[in-house]
């Protein structure tokens, strides 16, 4: 990305990704570093480990983030935070909102209003709550509000009942959001991906997971976390200004043909009769 | 407030199969006068009004159409315009399938084909209804699938003809609100036909139930009740809607769900 100049410059400009020490999150704020940006990370559990993240940064050519503890449900963590984003800054560029932890839903018993309204404080509401404390904070709105969304509500992944939904209602509140705030200079929108072969992807589905995917498909159908991060940056690049609202949608056409119909075309090559 | 067909005049493109067929007969067994078109003149009419006979509905008139040709079109209105003096409902069902095989062997030839087969039909059946018959049908319904959004081997110009479908019928919506027209459009996923055979081979319903792929099909007449409900009068607050007959099936037809049935489908 270095040798395309961006139209927006974010040398030394505030970038917060929360749950940004590990897969998506992380690969977020290297693309950012690699810009110049000084990127905070949040994370909750206290596994980040801080060297080998600075390391990283600064080998992609950026600086060292700031890596901060934060709970995204726990509103005094957020204001803790933009209190710590205003030391060193005027305003937040871009707010990522990428905390995702909602319950695992195994059968119709596991459907309970209170796991899933905690599902929605971890997974839906922050996207706002975090907004809500840059204006508080730091005066204004970050320029760009950006989410990590997955294609979940629209296909089947197995036990993410609770975390579809919750994407589907941040993805419902980023288009009021952009009504909302583009006359205030801010663009608000959602990136879905697919999934990106990640820790938790094998804690979800187990070690088998990865290999059946790669047999009855092939390399492509997992999406590359710099791809992810690649994604982000462009949509706050300057050169997508006029995009706000929008859900993007990142598979490699993948989910479009991720069915039975194209098992059966190729069944010879997949041993399949 | 539910609507009487009896003795009402119903028109359905490519009514002597398939979806066509189910759907002339869900209307046949309120009493309408059902009108099915066919091109190719191989429609066993013996065989068709006994279907009719054996639910209790009024025999069908069956109407050979070419519906890419407008002369064609004319002469089916005026055969209707002898006994009704306006068609209820009109339901657009040819779908012409120009197979794709690969980027080189695309053509604007075969494209333009599958459009004037498959998608402008809406369009010309309802202008040309409007002028014989001094008003438009109270129900316009696009048969479509789900093939814009879904993968299907070869099905390109399908799917372009049927989303280029679903955009006229919202337009439609609009445009035809103040004559008290409701247009809507039903997606379904495959139906067992001839046709669905002939370009997928035989092999393929065989391997799809072995792969849990049961509501991948979906019975005619589930397709045509479906339409029948939406034209019944209880469902008269919708127009310009897409609806999907397809049991659910699109949404799990994925590597996720075969993957959690790995064991019992031996993969």
């Amino acid at each position: 990305m270095a040798t395309i100049k961006l139209p927006n410059d974010y040398k030394d400009k505030a970038v917060l990704v929360t749950g940004g020490t590990k897969g998506l999150g992380l690969a977020a704020g290297l693309s950012f570093a690699s810009e110049g940006a000084h990127v905070y990370l949040t994370h909750k559990w206290g596994s980040a480990d801080e060297e080998a993240i600075a390391k990283a940064f600064v080998e992609r050519g950026g600086r060292a983030p700031t890596i901060l503890e934060a709970d995204a449900a726990v509103q005094e963590d957020g204001v803790a935070l933009m209190e710590e984003i205003k030391k060193d800054h005027d305003g937040l560029e871009v707010l990522i909102s990428n905390v995702s932890f909602a319950q695992v839903i195994k059968s119709m018993g596991d459907y309970r209003k209170r796991s899933f309204f905690t599902s929605l404080e971890y997974s839906a509401w922050p996207f706002i709550d975090y907004m809500q404390q840059a204006k508080k904070t730091l005066g204004a709105y970050p320029r760009y509000v950006m989410a990590t969304s997955c294609d979940g509500p629209d296909t089947y992944y197995p036990g993410y009942d609770f975390v579809a939904a919750c994407k589907g209602v941040m993805e419902t509140f980023c288009r009021y959001l952009a009504t909302h705030t583009f006359d205030d200079d801010v663009r608000v929108n959602i990136l879905r991906s697919r999934p990106v072969s990640t820790e938790s992807l094998v804690a979800t589905f187990g070690e088998e997971f990865e290999p059946f995917l790669k047999k009855y498909y092939n390399d492509d159908y997992f999406i590359e976390l710099d791809a992810v991060g690649d994604a982000l940056l462009a949509l706050c690049s300057g050169w997508m200004d006029s995009v706000s609202g929008q859900v993007i949608l990142l598979d490699k056409g993948v989910g479009f043909c991720d069915n039975l119909m194209r098992l059966f075309e190729d069944r010879e090559s997949y041993g399949l009769s | 407030m539910r609507n009487d067909y009896k003795g009402k005049a119903v028109l359905i493109t490519g009514g002597t199969k398939g979806l066509g067929l189910a759907t002339g007969l869900a209307f046949g067994r309120a009493g309408a006068h059902v009108y099915l078109t066919n091109k190719w003149g191989s429609a066993d009419e013996g065989e068709l009004l006994q279907a009719f006979t054996d639910i209790g509905a009024p025999a069908p008139t069956i109407l050979e159409a070419d519906v890419s040709r407008d002369e064609d079109t004319k002469a089916v209105m005026a055969k209707i315009k002898e006994d009704h003096d306006s068609i209820e409902v009109f339901v657009s069902n040819v779908c012409v399938v120009q197979v794709a095989e690969g980027i080189d062997s695309f053509s604007k030839r075969a494209l333009f084909k599958s459009l004037e087969y498959s998608a402008w039909p809406l369009v010309a059946y309802t202008k040309q209804i409007h002028k014989v018959f001094g008003s438009y049908p109270k129900y316009l319904i696009g048969m479509s699938s789900d093939g814009p959004d879904h993968f299907y081997g070869g099905y390109e110009y399908v799917a372009v003809a049927k989303s280029i479908m679903e955009v006229f019928g919202r337009y439609l919506a609009k445009r035809l609100a103040p004559e008290g027209t409701r247009v809507n459009m039903v997606r379904t996923r495959n139906v067992i036909t001839e046709s669905a055979l002939a370009v997928h081979t035989e092999e393929y319903p065989a391997f799809f139930s072995k792969y849990g792929g049961d509501s991948h099909f979906i019975d005619a007449q589930e397709v045509g009740d479906t339409i029948f409900a939406l034209c019944s009068g209880l469902m008269d607050a919708m127009s310009g809607q897409v609806v999907s007959v397809d049991k659910g099936g699109p949404f799990e037809d994925n590597l996720f769900r075969l993957y959690r049935n790995r064991e019992k489908y031996g993969m």
